[in-house]
């Protein structure tokens, strides 16, 4: 039996995604930023880890303007940023809460980040087209 | 593992149904000349602004994802050949006393469902594509 791309493996990346920007960077003080800023005593575990986040981010980011370009990224960006709107809106989030709104804002990232990993494969699910690189002419996206 | 040259059958009927059914349900809540559409919402006084413009939004990405993929499957031939195919059909069935040709009404439901329809066969040909001639429709990067 084949596997085909459902809503359970775009869930997967999309999370992974939201995970991946979370452990990066987070407002709550629990972020691999703050501990570089704060804990001085692991440099090698922290360059480890640091280049392990660097390496997973530089994977998605190219993944994401293979397969949706920029346009797609402009769109994406402008589709859950205005589903951000919609929550301030209706004070789900408060915008005096800098925290939450920044919060919101790398969770849009992201978001993007999650589209751009899963869209060759719903393209391919939806329409049988197949996303593909010219790797050979060494570019670097 | 599935090899590349992998050839499965698909069931010709329900894809074009299913992606059919897709491009007719972003088109119609794009615009539909009933008064219950995107467009009238939009245009509308009062109302969410936030919630229009979400919807806006991702009614503009789906389009334009349906229109891309769909587009580059067929190409302007496949949209003429398409269009085409359904003024035949209308001709063919006037031709039958199916239907009286001076009773033929070009609405904006009409022009509305031949949009999804070439939206739909555009969004299938790919797989007719691979399965009849074994060629895949490949992609190379977005513009």
């Amino acid at each position: 039996m084949l596997h085909e791309f459902n809503y359970r493996s775009f869930s997967v990346r999309w999370l992974g995604c939201i995970v991946l920007m979370l452990a990066t960077y987070n407002p709550y003080s629990s972020s691999y930023y703050h501990w570089i800023t704060a804990d001085s005593d692991h440099a090698s575990l922290q360059v480890l880890v640091g280049l392990l986040l660097l390496i997973f981010h530089v994977v998605v980011i190219v993944a994401t303007v293979r397969s949706i370009g920029v346009v797609g990224i402009g769109l994406v960006t402008a589709l859950f940023s205005s589903a951000a709107w919609v929550l301030i809106d209706n004070r789900v989030v408060a915008v005096e809460n800098t925290r939450a709104v920044v919060l919101v804002q790398l969770i849009v990232i992201a978001s993007v980040y999650g589209v751009g990993v899963s869209w060759s494969h719903i393209r391919n699910r939806l329409s049988g087209q197949v996303d593909s690189t010219d790797v050979a002419q060494l570019s670097p996206l | 593992m599935p090899s590349l040259a992998a050839n499965p059958p698909i069931k010709p009927v329900s894809k074009i149904a299913k992606r059919w059914l897709l491009a007719a349900t972003v088109v119609f809540a794009s615009y539909n000349p009933s008064g219950h559409s995107y467009w009238h919402w939009a245009t509308e006084a009062g109302g969410s602004m936030s919630l229009k413009v979400l919807v806006g939004i991702a009614l503009l990405t789906l389009l334009a994802a349906i229109v891309r993929m769909a587009f580059v499957s067929i190409g302007y031939a496949g949209i003429a050949l398409v269009l085409s195919l359904i003024m035949a059909s209308m001709l063919f069935r006037a031709g039958l006393g199916w239907l009286v040709f001076e009773d033929i009404r070009i609405t904006q439901v009409t022009i509305l469902l031949w949009i999804s329809t070439v939206l739909g066969i555009g969004l299938s040909w790919s797989f007719f594509q691979r399965r009849i001639s074994g060629e895949k429709d490949v992609v190379h990067g977005p513009p």
